[in-house]
C-alpha cells in the first residue's frame, strides 16, 4: 500500500511541477498563481475521491497518492513568508485567506458532488 | 531538454519517498500526522530554500528534487482539507477549529523558524569557505 502511496505522490509531484513551471513563464506577477491553482483544484478532487467513496487501495493512489502528492503546504507557507518578507503584506495576507477558505469551499463542494456520482 | 528531463526525473525519484514518508506518518498518527507532516515540511522547506539562496553551491537538480520534490510530496493541502472535512462531518467541531488554527499559524511559524535556521547556516558555511 505505503508503495502505491509513493507511485501516486510521484505522478502528482511530477504534474504540480510541470504546472507551475508552465504558469511561472506566463504569469509573472507576485501572487503565486501556480500554487494557488494546484492547491485550490486539488482540494476540490479530494473531495470529490472521497465522496465516491472508493476502496482503500484506490483512494490511497489515487487520493492520498496523486492528488495528495500533487498539493503542498509547505510551499504555500514558504511563498507567504517570502512575500511577507518582501513587503509585500497585502498580497501574502490575501493569498493566505484565499487559499484557506477556498479550499474548505472546495472540498466540501467537491465531496458533496462526489456523494451525488 | 535534457536539463528539463533531469530534474523531472529527480522530483519523481524524490517525490516517491516524501508520499511514502507522508503515508507512514498518517497511518501512524491518524489525524495529528498529517499535522505533524505539514508543520515540519513548512519547517524544512523554508530551511532548505533559504539555505540554497544564501550558500549557492548545489546542482539545481537537487535543489529541485529536494524541495519540490520530496518536501511538495510530503506536505499536503488536499489533506490537510479532507481532515477538516471528516471532523465537520463526525461533528467534532472543537477538534476541528484546533486542527484549523494549528495548522495555519503553526504552518506560518514554522516556516518562519525554518528560514531563519536555514539563513544562519547558509551564512556560517559561506564564511566558512571564504576562510
Amino acid at each position: 500500500m505505503i508503495y502505491l502511496v509513493g507511485l501516486g505522490s510521484a505522478i502528482g509531484s511530477l504534474l504540480r511541477f510541470e504546472v507551475t513551471r508552465n504558469v511561472k513563464r506566463r504569469y509573472r506577477q507576485n501572487w503565486p498563481l501556480a500554487t494557488f491553482l494546484i492547491n485550490l483544484s486539488g482540494a476540490f478532487l479530494l473531495g470529490f475521491i472521497f465522496g465516491l467513496h472508493l476502496t482503500q487501495v484506490s483512494f490511497a493512489f489515487l487520493g492520498t497518492g496523486i492528488v495528495g502528492g500533487f498539493t503542498t503546504f509547505s510551499t504555500l507557507n514558504t511563498e507567504v513568508l517570502g512575500l511577507f518578507n518582501n513587503q509585500h503584506v497585502h498580497t501574502g495576507t490575501s493569498y493566505l485567506l484565499f487559499s484557506y477558505l477556498g479550499g474548505g469551499l472546495l472540498i466540501f463542494s467537491g465531496y458533496f458532488l462526489g456523494s451525488l456520482v | 531538454m535534457k536539463e528539463n528531463l533531469k530534474n523531472d526525473v529527480s522530483v519523481i525519484c524524490f517525490a516517491f519517498g516524501g508520499g511514502c514518508l507522508r503515508y507512514f506518518f498518517t497511518t501512524w498518527l491518524g489525524f495529528s500526522g498529517t499535522v505533524v507532516v505539514n508543520l515540519s515540511g513548512c519547517f524544512l522547506l523554508a530551511c532548505l530554500t533559504y539555505f540554497f539562496l544564501t550558500f549557492k553551491n548545489f546542482s539545481e537538480w537537487l535543489t529541485i528534487g529536494l524541495g519540490t520534490g520530496l518536501i511538495g510530496s510530503y506536505t499536503t493541502f488536499s489533506s490537510y482539507n479532507l481532515d477538516l472535512l471528516k471532523m465537520i462531518l463526525q461533528h467534532t467541531t472543537g477538534e476541528a477549529v484546533l486542527y484549523l488554527v494549528i495548522s495555519i499559524l503553526g504552518g506560518l511559524l514554522c516556516a518562519y523558524c525554518g528560514a531563519f535556521c536555514g539563513t544562519s547556516l547558509g551564512k556560517k558555511l559561506v564564511r566558512r569557505r571564504q576562510r
